[in-house]
């Protein structure tokens, strides 16, 4: 819809010939495509006071004291019925969601990760050399050691993989 | 317009310091209007009590959020229309317009009436508009909703929508402008959709 149509529609839908501008009616003669839109707008401004009550509609006697009880029932519920709000209620699922995938994965992680300490070879070696040859305790310190660190990067590589998921 | 220091504002003030009888003066002041605005849409009394009751009782746990930014009718006549809509959605609007339509009264009237058949054609249609009009809306968010119903069902001027809702008059018929090309598209696409039947 093109400017001078756009800029007297609410004019013209009122019916105040006086306050629209001639560029309006010179331009609706000129353009089909404003002429057709102006046509469905006027309809459906039409259509819409379909919506019109008619009459002035007074509520019953006792209106007032109906709306405090009904005050008064949900003060009293509105604390438990905040959980069952969509808006609330769905916040409160995605919380839950986020906090259980990231116990999840940390949890499936560090088991991964045991189970690895504990059967890696290097560990079982020297456990082994270290119960059968108690005479050779330098062997044993630099496996361990190695031990430690593995499990430093295992550990490590863990909370990247939460931090990033977390991201 | 400055609403925050009409006489109107000072009674929201006091509604907001938990004044009862400062609450009871706009449920007695604003009560014809909320059951016309509500009766308007869902033309059925019983629901309009219901929905009306709900509306005043949101007034009273939200007025502490109400800002002076619109006037206190503009407020509670957002509110009203969304309680309608929230209520139309739950029932489903097709089942509610037609059936909430044919009150009792209707009923007698049609049965009683010799030239009842004759009136059959024109409640159809009524009712047909009204269905139309209604699916139309709730495809606008709620703010064009409001905004087109208080212009057009409310017959408000474009001059006293910009002192209802601090908005300036060429803001307003930008807005209503918006409105109107989403409910023509809206309309479009319901025939485009009705026409794959």
């Amino acid at each position: 819809m093109h400017e001078p149509i756009r800029d007297n529609l609410e004019e013209y839908l009122k019916g105040s010939p006086s306050k629209i501008s001639q560029d309006f009616q010179a331009h609706l003669e000129a353009c089909q495509d404003c002429a057709g839109q102006l046509r469905e707008m006027e309809a459906h401004s039409e259509l819409l006071h379909a919506l019109r009550p008619g009459k002035e509609i007074e509520p019953s006697a006792g209106f007032y004291a109906r709306v405090m009880d009904r005050i008064e029932t949900q003060g009293r519920a509105s604390i438990w019925s905040l959980l069952l709000e969509p808006a609330f209620g769905r916040r409160l699922a995605v919380a839950c969601a986020t906090v259980v995938v990231l116990l999840g994965s940390y949890f499936v992680a560090t088991e991964l990760s045991e189970p690895m300490v504990a059967v890696a070879p290097a560990a079982v070696a020297t456990s082994v050399s270290s119960s059968a040859d108690l005479s050779a305790p330098p062997s044993l310190e630099p496996a361990a050691d190695r031990n430690s660190v593995q499990q430093q990067r295992q550990r490590d590589a863990v909370l990247v993989n939460l931090a990033s998921f977390h991201e | 317009m400055d609403h925050r220091n009409s006489e109107e504002a000072a009674l929201v003030r006091r509604v907001q310091a938990r004044d009862e009888i400062a609450f009871r003066e706009i449920v007695e002041r604003y009560q014809a209007k909320v059951f016309s605005i509500i009766y308007g849409i869902l033309r059925n009394h019983n629901d309009a009590e219901d929905i009306a009751q709900q509306v005043f009782s949101k007034i009273y746990f939200s007025i502490q959020n109400f800002d002076f930014r619109s006037s206190l009718l503009t407020w509670i006549y957002k509110i009203t229309v969304n309680e309608c809509y929230d209520y139309l959605r739950k029932k489903r609007v097709r089942k509610l317009v037609y059936e909430s339509d044919f009150t009792e009264e209707d009923a007698q009237r049609m049965q009683n009436t010799e030239a009842a058949t004759d009136q059959g054609p024109a409640v159809d249609t009524q009712l047909a508009r009204r269905d139309l009009v209604l699916k139309l809306l709730a495809k606008l968010s709620a703010e064009d909703r409001n905004l087109l119903m208080l212009k057009e069902v409310e017959g408000h001027s474009v001059e006293e929508l910009s002192q209802m809702t601090g908005m300036n008059e060429n803001t307003i018929k930008v807005k209503l402008f918006r409105a109107r090309q989403k409910l023509v598209k809206a309309a479009q696409r319901l025939n485009r959709g009705a026409g794959k039947f």
